[in-house]
C-alpha cells in the first residue's frame, strides 16, 4: 500500500482526503503543519505528498525551500492550495511542481491527479 | 549737462526709494529739478482732488509753500490735448509774470508741474528745456510703475507656480495613496479569497463525495439535497473566481501562459463540472468529442471563458432546453460557438451585457444572484487569447455566442 502524506492545516478538508485516499486504498498520514511535515518527510518514506501553501509554523514554499537546501530527496508533489493567484502557481514551478489543485478541489480530479503522480494511469 | 544728468540719478534714486504716491516723492523731485534753475524761478506741482485741481505744494529758494490756492483756471487744459500752457499772471507772492504749466499724464492723481518766473520772460530755452525734463521724469516714473506692476504680476506669477505645484504634490500624493488603496484592496481580495475557498473545499469535497455514494447508498431526498448543496456551492465558487479575476484584470496582473492543449479534453471537463447544473433542469447538451483540435491556450483561462458562458446558457435556458457547443475552424481560426434556446436577450442589451455590473431583467435574473462580472471577464480572457467574442440573439429564441480566436489553431 501506497504511502501518502497530506499537509494540511485545515481540520475538515484533511478529513476530507484523508478519507478520500483512504477509500482508495493508500496509506495516507497527517501533518498538520509545516514542521511536523519536515520532520516525516525526513524520517519516513513516502510515495507522494499532497501539500498545502499557507500553513503554521512553515509554510509550504518554506518547508520546500527547506528540503532544496538541505538536499533532502522527496517523492512527488502536488501542491493543493486557496490560493488562486497566478504568482504563487509560478513559484511552484520553480520549485519544479507543475501540479498545483486549486481549492476548492473536484475529487475527480484529485483523484485522477494522484494516480497519474504514482504512475498508475 | 553734468548736472543734469547727476540730478537725473538722484530723481532715479527717489523713484526706486520712495513711495511714488506721497507727497514727499514730488517734493523730492522738485527740490531736484529746482536746483537745475536759478532763484528767479520757482517749481510747483499740481495735483487732481475730489475738489479740482490742487497746486499741491511749490517751491522756491528751498522753501516749500503747501496748499496754495491757486486762483487762475486751468479746467479747458486740463481736458484737450495742449502739452503745456503759459500764463502771465499778476503780481503775487509766490508767482510772478510768466508762467510754463505742463501736464504729467501718467498718474490720475497727479496733474502737472509748474514753472514761474520772477523776473523774465521764459525764454524758449527755458521752456523746451523744462518741457524735456518733465518727459524724462514722467518716463521714469511710468517705467517704475510698469516695473511695479511687472513686479506685481511676476509675483502673482509665481505664486500661481507655487500654487500649482503645491497641487501637483497634492496630486501625486493622491495618486500615490490610490495606487496604494488599490494594492491593499487586490491583497484584500486575494486573501478573502484563499478565506472562502478554504471551507467551501470541504463543502464541495463532502457533497462530492456523498454523491458518488463512494461510503454508502442515499436516499432520494438526501440525493436531491446533496445536489442542491452542490449546485449552491458551484454557485458560490463562480462569484469568488468572478471577484478575483475582475480584480486580476484591473491591476494587470492577469498571467497568460498558452500552451499546447486538446480543445475537445478541456471543453469536455467543463461540461462534467457543470453536470449537477444542467442536469438538475434536465437541459441537454450536445456536444461532438470525437475530433480534436489542437490549440496555444491557457487551460485553465481557456476552461474559464467556457464556465462562464455555459453557465450563464444554463442559467437563462428553461427546463427541458438544449444546449449545444460547437467547435470548428475557418480560414486557420478556431471558432467555437455555445448555442441554447433559452430565453435570449433583447436588442438594446446585446452592447451593454459586456459591461461591468450589468444585470438584465428577466425571469432568471430576479431568482438567481450574480456579481454582473462573468461576461466583463470572458470577453477579457478571450482577448487575451487574441480572439473576439459576438453574440445573435433573438428574445424567446435563444442565444449564440460566437468566439473566433486568430493564430492559435495548431
Amino acid at each position: 500500500m501506497k504511502k501518502i502524506l497530506i499537509v494540511e492545516d485545515n481540520e475538515l478538508n484533511m478529513k476530507l482526503f484523508y478519507d478520500i485516499l483512504q477509500y482508495q486504498k493508500y496509506t495516507p498520514k497527517k501533518a498538520m503543519d509545516g514542521l511536523c511535515a519536515y520532520n516525516l518527510i525526513k524520517s519516513e518514506k513516502f510515495d507522494l505528498i499532497i501539500l498545502d501553501i499557507q500553513l503554521p509554523k512553515m509554510t509550504g514554499f518554506e518547508l520546500l525551500e527547506k528540503l532544496k537546501k538541505e538536499n533532502i530527496q522527496t517523492p512527488p508533489i502536488i501542491i493543493a492550495s486557496a490560493c488562486a493567484m497566478d504568482s504563487d502557481k509560478q513559484k511552484a514551478k520553480e520549485f519544479g511542481i507543475e501540479d498545483y489543485i486549486t481549492k476548492p478541489i473536484d475529487i475527480n480530479n484529485f483523484v485522477k491527479t494522484v494516480k497519474q503522480k504514482l504512475g498508475e494511469i | 549737462m553734468d548736472i543734469l544728468n547727476k540730478s537725473l540719478n538722484i530723481i532715479d534714486d527717489i523713484i526706486n526709494n520712495t513711495n511714488v504716491q506721497n507727497l514727499d516723492f514730488y517734493e523730492n523731485v522738485l527740490k531736484i529739478m529746482s536746483s537745475l534753475y536759478d532763484k528767479n524761478f520757482s517749481l510747483g506741482i499740481f495735483f487732481c482732488e475730489n475738489t479740482g485741481y490742487n497746486l499741491k505744494t511749490a517751491i522756491k529758494n528751498n522753501i516749500f509753500i503747501k496748499n496754495y490756492n491757486f486762483k487762475y483756471d486751468i479746467q479747458d487744459f486740463l481736458t484737450n490735448n495742449q502739452k503745456y500752457i503759459e500764463l502771465s499772471t499778476k503780481d503775487d507772492e509766490l508767482f510772478y509774470k510768466n508762467t510754463l504749466i505742463t501736464k504729467l499724464s501718467i498718474k490720475e492723481s497727479v496733474f502737472g508741474f509748474m514753472i514761474v518766473s520772477s523776473n523774465n520772460q521764459i525764454t524758449n530755452e527755458i521752456k523746451s528745456s523744462f518741457l524735456a525734463l518733465v518727459n524724462i521724469i514722467s518716463y521714469k516714473i511710468k517705467d517704475y510703475e510698469l516695473n511695479e506692476v511687472f513686479k506685481i504680476q511676476l509675483k502673482a506669477m509665481q505664486e500661481a507656480i507655487i500654487e500649482k505645484e503645491a497641487m501637483y504634490d497634492v496630486v501625486k500624493k493622491q495618486h500615490k495613496k490610490l495606487q496604494e488603496l488599490d494594492k491593499t484592496k487586490n491583497l484584500f481580495l486575494a486573501n478573502i479569497s484563499h478565506e472562502l475557498r478554504t471551507p467551501l473545499n470541504a463543502i464541495i469535497g463532502f457533497s462530492q463525495a456523498l454523491d458518488s455514494k463512494i461510503f454508502g447508498d442515499l436516499n432520494e431526498k438526501q440525493a436531491e439535497y446533496i445536489k442542491d448543496i452542490q449546485i449552491s456551492s458551484l454557485h458560490l465558487l463562480g462569484m469568488i473566481n468572478e471577484i478575483l479575476d475582475i480584480s486580476k484584470l484591473e491591476a494587470n496582473a492577469m498571467k497568460f501562459n498558452p500552451a499546447k492543449l486538446n480543445s475537445t479534453q478541456a471543453i469536455q471537463e467543463v461540461i462534467n463540472i457543470l453536470e449537477p447544473l444542467y442536469q438538475n433542469k434536465q437541459i441537454k447538451v450536445i456536444f461532438k468529442n470525437d475530433c480534436n483540435y489542437e490549440i496555444n491556450a491557457d487551460y485553465q483561462k481557456f476552461q474559464q471563458i467556457l464556465y462562464n458562458l455555459l453557465s450563464n446558457a444554463i442559467k437563462f435556458t428553461g427546463k427541458n432546453g438544449k444546449i449545444e457547443i460547437i467547435q470548428e475552424t475557418k480560414n486557420k481560426d478556431y471558432i467555437l460557438k455555445i448555442k441554447d434556446n433559452g430565453i435570449g436577450i433583447e436588442k438594446k442589451y446585446h452592447n451593454k451585457i459586456f459591461k461591468k455590473f450589468v444585470h438584465i431583467d428577466n425571469i432568471y435574473s430576479k431568482s438567481q444572484s450574480s456579481t454582473g462580472l462573468g461576461l466583463p471577464i470572458t470577453k477579457e480572457l478571450v482577448k487575451l487569447h487574441n480572439g473576439k467574442i459576438t453574440l445573435e440573439s433573438e428574445l424567446n429564441k435563444g442565444t449564440t455566442f460566437t468566439m473566433e480566436f486568430k493564430k492559435i489553431l495548431l
